[in-house]
């Protein structure tokens, strides 16, 4: 039986968890400063960096109470080294070497991107591989091939914006707030996925490279006009019929690419199973629509539980302990990497 | 500090603010530091693939928004820091990413929303302003704030004649 902590500190999120044998999550802290960035309409007020050195130990702490479990129980610590905002990782790295060298445990150096394809298996289910990974999030939006639990080969990637990132910036051109997802998905709910024909960006056809900066700005030319400044952008005021239908037609649009793409490179690859994780993956309607492409493909579908979609350190305790057992420890010395 | 005239500049889509970009990532010497100004959807992070490009970055095609992760970077000839203060609102929050120690780190480099963290720049910057005149067309105004950079500016205006709105 093997106890890992988990740290992750790559972007906004201070977050640690406890896991047990890969799987069993005895605890899982997430620091989040949503309550602010809200307050202050969508910009973070106080950078992630210094609030990553407030909130590590206290969240390291509440995790190791909320587990049951004492330092001395642990059997390694894993923290995510790549990729991510160096300043922030820094203080999740620093944080995680310091204790392995107090308690003389093993160091487990986490991809970020990996970790989040590894939610998947934290649901419980066993994905058949290979598989194809698809990794959607505010920072990231990627499309690999899961070889097994720790080797993933990057098929393409954004060329320009995230998905995430397009969601929170068309929930600021929509008036919607900080984090963008949600609000989105509220709001189209009530709309008409129809009533806009947002571009879809293909890129090549046989492409597994994203786009969706033109559509962030499709969005806004629809909305204000070509010559909108950030001061038009905060002040103006949308119909509740008008902002539905955006974010609908909006959503349809981002969704469509990502179910497109990512069964495009199964059938591609011949791939036996498709594993989605990442922020973007705790949206309701992405989630429907994959679950009904994969019903009409016969391909086996693996979503990330929804509350391990957004950053949290459980993914990266799960994947350390396959890391350990596969003896893939790292040097005190290891560094981070933006 | 003095502030020379302005060079403007025009293009007619995505594929020429690249071009642009690259001169401007050719001509770029290290510790330059370039302040990006325009709304959502101007053309700033294509402008910056574009420099990369003109700095050696193998696959500039990777060069893609930072407004998440708030700093990504490159290594070209010289490495390219790429800042994005989208998020950001005072030039506190950029100085705890730590910009003031990678401005001087001998690499070059890009903060988009530069309005959003004035201040943060050192006192010898290229400032970029991109003002949407059509779905496609962007007007660029280049100005050098400082006397080195100010130095430079008729070689700039020599480099980026391809892309002159006065010719």
């Amino acid at each position: 039986m093997m106890v890992i902590l988990g740290i992750e500190t790559s972007c906004d999120e201070t977050a640690a968890a406890v896991v047990r044998n890969g799987l069993e999550g005895l605890s899982s802290v997430v620091s989040t400063q949503y309550e602010l960035h809200e307050r202050f309409g969508g910009v973070v007020p106080e950078i992630a960096c210094r609030a990553h050195v407030e909130n590590t130990l206290p969240v390291v702490q509440t995790a190791l109470e909320e587990g049951g479990v004492g330092l001395e129980e642990l059997d390694a610590v894993a923290v995510t080294t790549t990729p991510g905002l160096i300043g922030a990782l820094l203080i999740g790295v620093t944080t995680a070497k310091a204790l392995c060298w107090a308690l003389e445990l093993p160091l487990l150096a986490v991809n970020h991107l990996h970790a989040h394809i590894y939610a998947a298996w934290l649901s419980g289910e066993e994905p058949t591989l290979p598989a194809v990974s698809l990794v959607v999030s505010g920072g990231h939006t990627s499309l690999y091939l899961t070889h097994d639990r720790l080797r993933h080969e990057l098929l393409g990637g954004t060329v320009d914006d995230a998905a995430g990132e397009a969601f929170d910036k068309v929930a600021n051109i929509l008036g919607l707030g900080y984090p963008g997802g949600p609000p989105i998905e509220r709001e189209a709910r009530d709309g008409d996925p129809a009533a806009v024909d947002f571009p879809r960006s293909w890129l090549a056809p046989d492409s597994a490279d994203f786009s969706f900066s033109g559509l962030k700005t499709a969005v806004l030319y629809h909305c204000l006009g070509q010559n909108a400044s950030k001061r038009d952008i905060e002040t103006a005021e949308h119909a509740p019929g008008f902002v539905a239908d955006v974010a609908a037609s909006f959503q349809e649009a981002v969704v469509d690419v990502l179910v497109g793409k990512a069964f495009d490179a199964v059938e591609r690859h011949g791939a036996r199973s498709l594993i989605v994780g990442g922020g973007v993956a705790a949206n309701g309607h992405l989630r429907n629509r994959l679950e009904r492409e994969a019903a009409r493909a016969g391909v086996s579908l693996h979503l990330a539980p929804r509350r391990l979609c957004t950053d949290n350190a459980a993914m990266v305790a799960g994947i350390g302990y396959h890391m350990l057992r596969a003896g893939e420890v790292a040097d005190l010395a290891v560094e981070a990497h933006p | 500090m003095t502030c020379s005239a302005r060079i403007e500049c025009q293009t007619a889509g995505p594929e020429q603010t690249m071009s642009l970009g690259a001169a401007l990532g050719d001509m770029a010497a290290p510790n330059d530091v370039f302040g990006l100004t325009g709304t959502l959807g101007a053309g700033k992070t294509c402008l910056v693939k574009g420099m990369a490009r003109g700095l050696g970055v193998a696959d500039s095609r990777r060069v893609i928004s930072p407004t998440f992760v708030l700093l990504r970077r490159y290594e070209g000839c010289l490495t390219l820091y790429h800042f994005d203060a989208y998020r950001l609102d005072d030039a506190e929050a950029m100085e705890d990413i730590g910009c003031a120690e990678l401005f001087e780190a001998g690499g070059v480099s890009v903060v988009e929303w530069a309005d959003h963290v004035d201040g943060c720049l050192p006192p010898e910057h290229f400032r970029v302003s991109i003002r949407v005149t059509g779905s496609s067309r962007r007007d660029f105004a280049i100005e050098g704030v400082g006397d080195g950079p100010s130095d430079r500016m008729e070689e700039l205006r020599h480099r980026l004649a391809p892309w002159s709105a006065d010719s």
